[in-house]
């Protein structure tokens, strides 16, 4: 008990720094030492394959990062893309070629397939017709195709007053209606009939454009 | 290679899918019969340039309309036959003036009530740009339809080409006359009532029988 007092009150000193390690009892000074190579031990540079550090880090990526995150992260990281400026041009080419042709392949549902003009050059035409006792009516013309399946007019009062907006291209367009499916019948609110060659009546639509005359 | 078929490919996808002219899916609307009796007026007109839109407009229109295919024939051929003249008749005058289907269907419709081509030539005369006449020439054909002396008529749409009016005013020339007419106008009081509503000044060397404003 003595000497552990003893050594205490060297250990304090030697810790103060009022005394060397040389000072310190033979005993001491060995612990002083193993604890000095321990202390030193954790100062060095540990040193592992690079290897391990890409392993463990994609795999804690793996186990932490959702899949659609990893996705995105994949998507939106910026890469060197090396294209020579043929092909670039190329590829736009093909891209506006391919933009188009999906958006000729697919019309607005709301408009006739023929002869009826673009969103861009196309002028909305309304076509009214009275038929109060009618159960469909139906509009059919050069800009359709004569198509019997036509575009359908809508009585939305239920007042007989049957109408439809079309978006027609500018030029002069024949057409007539259609009622309840058999009746052909021209449009006296038109600006001319015409005969049709078959013995029935054509009506006339002038579509103007932007232009002058 | 790879490159040379992107090209390819973009290049068809540009087509647009009405440069011929035709109606789509013209072909697989005929029944045999009908394509029997309108297929050498077709191939004729073709050859020769003709509008073929108008005419398998035409041909779809009789389907639709049940006409007997012989007499479809019959239509068909005629309007070919009209298209033809109309064209050479404009070519002959117009050697270098480029015309479009419109403009030639309008025409022949014009050629049908009795204009003269001389006549309807003045439009071109008169015109300074290379605005499409199938409207004028249209509207032409609609006044001398409703007895607007044919020198008054061409007198004035002359007048319209020439100081471009716009042709979304011109073409309300029609409709306005029907309600001056209708309220008891002559034609010639009529069509000068239309141009006092419309504000279309007045063409110089302005017919007789033309009220003055």
């Amino acid at each position: 008990m003595k000497n552990h007092g003893n050594d205490n009150k060297l250990l304090d000193r030697y810790l103060s720094g009022d005394i060397s390690a040389d000072e310190l009892p033979e005993g001491l000074r060995r612990e002083e030492a193993r604890l000095r190579e321990l202390m030193g031990s954790l100062d060095e540079e540990v040193h592992y394959p690079p290897a391990l550090r890409v392993a463990v880090m994609r795999e804690v990526e793996r186990l932490h990062i959702p899949l659609w995150r990893r996705m995105w992260d994949w998507a939106a990281r910026p890469r060197l893309v090396r294209v020579s400026p043929l092909s670039g041009a190329a590829l736009a080419f093909a891209a506006t070629a391919a933009l188009i042709f999906v958006s000729s392949q697919n019309p607005s549902p709301a408009l006739p397939p023929a002869g009826v003009g673009s969103s861009t050059g196309g002028i909305v035409t309304r076509f009214v017709f009275v038929a109060p006792e009618a159960r469909s009516v139906h509009l059919t013309g050069d800009f359709v195709s004569w198509s019997t399946d036509g575009i359908a007019l809508d009585d939305l009062r239920g007042t007989g007053i049957w109408t439809v907006d079309v978006e027609l291209a500018p030029g002069v367009h024949e057409y007539t209606f259609i009622v309840d499916g058999t009746e052909w019948q021209p449009d006296p609110r038109a600006v001319s009939q015409v005969d049709d060659g078959f013995g029935r009546v054509n009506s006339i639509v002038i579509v103007p454009g932007e232009s002058a005359a | 290679m790879r490159l040379g078929r992107v090209f390819v490919v973009a290049a068809c996808l540009c087509l647009p899918r009405g440069a011929t002219g035709q109606v789509p899916d013209f072909s697989s609307r005929l029944d045999d019969a009908t394509r029997a009796a309108v297929q050498p007026t077709l191939d004729a007109a073709a050859r020769d340039s003709l509008p073929m839109r108008a005419l398998q407009s035409k041909v779809l229109e009789g389907l639709a309309k049940n006409v007997a295919p012989a007499q479809i024939g019959q239509v068909v051929e005629t309007l070919a036959d009209e298209l033809r003249s109309t064209r050479a008749a404009l070519r002959s005058e117009l050697r270098d003036v480029p015309f479009d289907e419109g403009e030639i269907v309008a025409t022949a419709s014009a050629a049908r009530q009795g204009i003269g081509y001389e006549t309807i030539l003045t439009l071109w005369e008169a015109r300074s740009d290379r605005q499409s006449l199938e409207i004028p020439v249209t509207i032409l054909s609609e006044l001398v339809r409703r007895g607007v002396p044919v020198t008054d008529a061409s007198a004035l749409l002359a007048h319209v080409v020439r100081t471009s009016v716009p042709i979304q005013v011109a073409a309300q020339i029609p409709g306005k006359f029907d309600g001056a007419s209708s309220n008891g106008a002559p034609p010639r009081g009529a069509l000068a009532e239309a141009l006092r509503v419309l504000d279309i000044p007045d063409p110089p060397n302005r017919p007789v029988g033309v009220p003055n404003r």
